[in-house]
């Protein structure tokens, strides 16, 4: 099938625009480029779905309406980008709340395994094992019983 | 077979919720249902003898010809007998040896639904079934090993017993995928009927037997069985000595007839069987807590098992058999004697052991029966197996099989002797001698599950006969030596006989020469260490994997997953050739200029350091996308783009007036023409990857039926909401969930440790009365900023917009509109009440709790997709009801219309999460001096206080 050019370049375009975007540490800038790229997809949804047509309405000529199921897609893709937009968008404020700004910060967790990798030790979950602890063999007697 | 399956695995769960109320009593409602079946499997037992085979079939997946299919052979039979008689003594003797009741609780349905899934282990003939069962009796081990799980070294039992166990299954599986690939077939009894004889299946039946070793405790994978002693002793004599232990031994068994012509197939089991055999001993002659020795004997024991089994003849096959039947036997009974003499002196250690004998008589006679029975004295079971494994080893080593005949003869006779050895240590050092720890009064119940299998032992000593009939029909599968003969007590003066008579000898004086040395058990075994040193080893490597590519820096984890997308995707896109010339350049002219107008707002807007104006041109942006959607032929589309487009802009507009004029502006700008290049390439893949799409499509659009369908089944007209409401509404069910947390998230961020909301969210209704005012009187003086016209009229248009709301919802079967849409216009209506008069109007618009409106509309939605199975319909069915209204005329109401309704409250519901948290608690923050107050001209602003809790 032959796709649309004009819809292929706009949905492209918010697409590089949004991820541009969404590399920055401002939570709301990644909000506008969450945005922009979820505008930009659902062009492109369209794009995949075919040919423009007629609304997709029982009653119509069924050989000249618009491909149905990409639309169904779309829609709820609308609605969720709108529910996340919502979450960035009180996470930002929250952001401005503690911090005075909104930038995300590295991870301090990964800082802590970075430095066990360079020190060559294990992870904090791991438990060396000591020859001393043999298994307690106790549980199904009194030991268990009394916790 | 099926019946006692299931009748088990539901007991677990009934008999776990009952266990509050019966206390421990409720051990004697599986030991009631375990024995029971176990009649009815004894009954069975002449017809099994006979050759019968018992079936029951249940199709399950026929697609993948997979069938829940039980077969009742002698191996089965003997297997079932195990886990439901040995099992439902043991389940009597927990009623008396669990004391607390947390502990039976958690117990007593583990241990249920063990016995359940055994069960479907050994009787399941389709070996995916088979393969169920045996992971579910490793998940219940790894529970029972962890039950308390306060200790870090149970814990670390529990794991490792769980990982070999586990690696060896998924090995398993693995083998039996390659052997349904050669097969064709899932049934064992097929498999067995015609074995394949390819090199794929040699490697299959090579990966199922690392499953049976792994579960069976033989070495390499030997050492997770002694740790496995952290369960509690009824525990472990269940599922580590009778029956679990057993499967492995069970699977060697079972495929000892179709693959025991492979060239290593002997060599291998004897050898490591032998190994298993000398090495178990060995570590059970230095033990001193008792249950530990018990544990490396059973390992010594499984390694016995394998070895007879390995030898791969008919008179083996009946040896090793029998030899099953005899260890579940013994070592329970002796695993019980054990918990008694714990339960009794609080103490399982050897050097504070001894003398017993006296005081616990009756404890001590069935250990003694049951220690004889292990170390093959008659007229045991134990002996009885013992002398028919020898002469089996010997009769092979005098026909084809000369060199593993003998090997496997000096092996047993020397594990015999180490066994003889360690069971003199267990017996004498617990009830001879020096009498050490004092007895405590406990039930005389206590014993009477080990002296019942202790006398058994003894019984079934008298019984060869019998127990031969019995397993003649499996042992007469295996396709070399002779005829088996009967199992005796005097088979007069054989080589055998004097290998056994030897090794009471040797091992009688092996335990004077230690003169029961109580030296402290060394560590661990080279194979332990190597596990341990393994997992170090994978641990670490995370760890450098995880410092290496976890830079915890967000905008570096997005560029690398866009990296890959570009080089990996985008390269392969451009290789293979999907993209052609074949273009439409447009559809309308309205989509190029829409189409400027969209992509010059996005360049400035990401160019822009204004917070508003960024926020405007995005505006700008969502519009146009409205407008594409309208010319592409998607009203649905372009009316909820717009709604939402709308909706956010007020929501922004709230945020925004506490929010700094300016973004902040890190210094990213060396690295922003890197970021506008990744940003173009991966624009252009994505743009490239639709059109690809399209290009190279060649099936019909799985959408190409919905035309008739929407109207056939979803009784609808509107293509895109019959898709929606009907045909994917699990995807919508999906979705409006996520609008659910979203909104939950929002509220929470907003109203975070706050005690000025009421329950979840509800504001505290304001102290003025508002609520007695009348309809179109205003708010005078509650703030300076209200306008009295505005909110007068926007109280006028509140109902019109409720109105158009609840129309686009009815209508959206048929033309566009539903559920999401009208959701959004009541939302618009909310925040356009809100705006005009603050939160006090909001409350009064809608007095009750977001909460309940979006639990509730999942509850609508839910049910609506669910009630058909109440009349017989599937899932998700819709069905037209008609009717003739008197004043409406004609009308049909379409079940999904629930559905549509649900989601409609599920959007209002987030909308007003939305409006309220975001409009009403941010000005609550204001007021408390909470809210982040912007800097003059500035991109920072000074964070709010926090709230004291």
């Amino acid at each position: 099938m032959t796709p649309t050019l004009i819809l292929a370049v706009a949905g492209g375009a918010l697409t590089a625009a949004g991820v541009y975007l969404l590399l920055e540490r401002s939570l709301m800038r990644i909000l506008a480029g969450l945005m922009l790229a979820s505008n930009g997809v659902n062009l492109l949804f369209l794009v995949a779905a075919g040919p423009a047509g007629l609304a997709p309405i029982v009653g119509q000529d069924p050989e000249q309406i618009a491909d149905p199921l990409p639309q169904a897609m779309v829609l709820t893709a609308i609605v969720i980008t709108l529910a996340a937009s919502a979450l960035l968008l009180a996470m930002s404020y929250r952001s401005f709340q503690l911090e005075g700004h909104d930038e995300v910060a590295d991870d301090v967790e990964d800082a802590i395994v970075r430095r066990r990798a360079e020190a060559d030790l294990s992870s904090e979950a791991y438990v060396e094992l000591t020859p001393e602890a043999q298994p307690d063999t106790e549980s199904g007697g009194r030991a268990g019983d009394a916790r | 077979m099926l019946l006692t399956v299931t009748t088990l695995a539901v007991l677990g769960v009934v008999a776990s919720a009952l266990s509050s109320r019966m206390g421990r009593w409720v051990f004697l409602l599986p030991a009631a249902a375990s024995l029971a079946a176990a009649v009815w499997f004894g009954l069975q037992g002449p017809a099994v003898a006979a050759g019968a085979v018992l079936q029951e079939r249940v199709e399950w997946m026929p697609s993948l010809g997979i069938a829940i299919d039980l077969r009742l052979g002698a191996l089965q039979w003997l297997l079932a007998m195990v886990v439901l008689g040995v099992g439902g003594l043991i389940f009597v003797y927990c009623a008396w040896y669990f004391e607390s009741r947390t502990l039976a609780a958690r117990t007593v349905g583990l241990l249920t639904g063990f016995a359940a899934s055994m069960l479907l282990l050994v009787l399941a003939d389709d070996l995916i079934v088979l393969t169920i069962g045996w992971e579910l009796t490793t998940i219940f081990s790894y529970l029972l090993v962890g039950l308390n799980h306060r200790s870090s070294s149970n814990r670390r039992a529990a794991q490792t017993a769980l990982i070999v166990t586990t690696v060896g299954g998924l090995t398993m599986l693995t083998g039996i995928m390659l052997l349904e690939a050669e097969t064709g077939t899932f049934s064992l009894a097929a498999t067995l009927a015609d074995p394949p004889r390819t090199a794929a299946a040699a490697w299959a039946a090579a990966l199922m037997l690392v499953g049976a070793l792994s579960k069976s405790a033989i070495v390499p994978f030997q050492y997770w069985l002694p740790g496995a002693m952290a369960a509690p002793t009824p525990v472990s004599a269940f599922l580590h000595a009778a029956a679990m232990v057993k499967a492995g031994v069970f699977l060697i068994a079972a495929l000892t007839p179709a693959f025991v012509e492979l060239p290593w197939w002997r060599w291998g089991l004897v050898t490591l069987g032998i190994a298993t055999m000398l090495l178990g001993a060995v570590r059970a002659m230095r033990q001193l807590d008792i249950k530990v020795l018990l544990a490396h004997g059973t390992v010594s024991q499984l390694g016995l098992l394998v070895t007879v089994l390995g030898i791969g003849t008919q008179a083996s096959m009946q040896a090793g058999l029998a030899l099953l039947a005899a260890h579940a036997v013994f070592k329970a009974a002796l695993f019980m004697v054990v918990g008694v003499v714990d339960r009794g002196t609080g103490t399982r250690d050897l050097r504070e052991l001894g003398g017993l004998g006296r005081r616990m008589p009756v404890a001590a006679g069935a250990a003694i029966l049951a220690a004889a029975s292990m170390a093959g004295i008659p007229p045991m079971i134990g002996f009885l197996g013992k002398e028919a494994a020898l002469d089996a080893a010997l009769a092979d080593a005098q026909g084809s099989l000369v060199a593993i005949g003998w090997v496997a003869f000096i092996g047993i006779a020397a594990g015999a002797a180490l066994t003889v050895a360690y069971s003199l240590r267990l017996i004498v050092g617990v009830f001879f001698g020096r009498p050490g720890a004092e007895v405590a009064k406990r039930s005389p119940m206590l014993v009477a599950a080990p002296v019942a299998l202790a006398l058994l032992g003894l019984a079934l000593g008298f019984a060869g006969d019998a127990i031969s009939a019995a397993l003649l029909p499996h042992a007469a599968t295996v396709p070399a030596g002779e005829e088996a003969p009967h199992l005796a007590l005097w088979h007069g003066l054989t080589p055998a006989l004097g290998a056994s008579a030897l090794a009471w000898l040797a091992g009688a004086a092996l335990h004077v020469a230690l003169g029961g040395r109580r030296r402290a058990p060394q560590g661990q075994d080279p194979f332990e260490r190597g596990y341990h040193a393994s997992m170090r080893g994978l641990d670490r490597l995370a760890v450098e994997v995880t410092g290496r590519l976890q830079s915890g820096s967000l905008p570096l984890h997005l560029t690398t997953i866009l990296l890959v997308v570009v080089a990996g995707p985008g390269v392969a896109l451009l290789l293979a050739g999907a993209l052609t010339a074949d273009l439409r350049a447009y559809d309308t002219l309205g989509q190029v200029g829409t189409a400027i107008v969209i992509v010059v707002a996005a360049v400035f807007a990401t160019t822009t350091r204004g917070r508003l104006k960024a926020f405007m041109l995005l505006s700008v942006v969502g519009y146009g996308v409205a407008f594409m959607f309208l010319l592409h032929g998607a009203p649905d589309l372009a009316l909820t783009q717009a709604l939402s487009e709308t909706v956010f802009l007020v929501i922004l507009v709230l945020v925004l007036r506490r929010l700094p004029k300016y973004f902040t502006d890190r210094p990213l700008r060396a690295a922003r023409y890197l970021r506008a290049l990744l940003g173009i390439a991966v624009g252009t893949f994505a743009a490239l990857a639709a059109l690809a799409a399209l290009q190279a499509r060649t099936a019909t659009p799985s959408s190409a039926a919905f035309y008739e369908w929407a109207y056939d089944f979803g009784h609808g007209s509107n293509i895109v909401n019959v898709t929606l409401v009907d045909i994917r509404a699990w995807d919508t069910l999906g979705e409006v969930s996520v609008l659910l947390a979203a909104a939950t998230g929002v509220a929470s961020l907003i109203f975070v440790r706050r005690p000025v909301a009421g329950g979840s969210g509800v504001l505290r209704q304001p102290s003025k009365a508002s609520r007695s005012r009348g309809f179109l009187a205003g708010s005078f003086g509650d703030a300076s900023m209200d306008s009295p016209v505005l909110e007068m009229i926007t109280r006028l248009l509140f109902p019109i917009m409720m109105l158009v709301s609840i129309y686009l919802l009815a209508v959206g079967h048929n033309e566009p509109g539903g559920g999401f849409a009208g959701g959004l216009v009541a939302g618009i209506a909310l925040a356009v009440r809100y705006l005009a008069g603050g939160r006090e109007e909001l409350t009064e618009a809608v007095p009750f709790d977001a909460g309940k409106l979006l639990g509730g509309g999942m509850a609508v939605v839910i049910a609506s997709v669910v009630w058909p199975i109440l009349i017989g319909g599937r899932i998700g069915e819709s069905y037209a009801i008609e009717a003739t209204l008197p004043l409406l005329g004609d009308q049909k109401l379409v079940t999904t219309l629930f559905f549509d309704i649900g989601v409609w409250l599920i959007v209002f519901g987030a909308m007003l999460d939305f409006v309220r948290s975001l409009g009403a608690g941010i000005d609550l923050h204001g007021e408390q001096d909470l809210a982040p107050r912007p800097a003059w001209r500035s991109d920072r602003s000074l964070p709010g206080r926090e709230v004291a809790q």
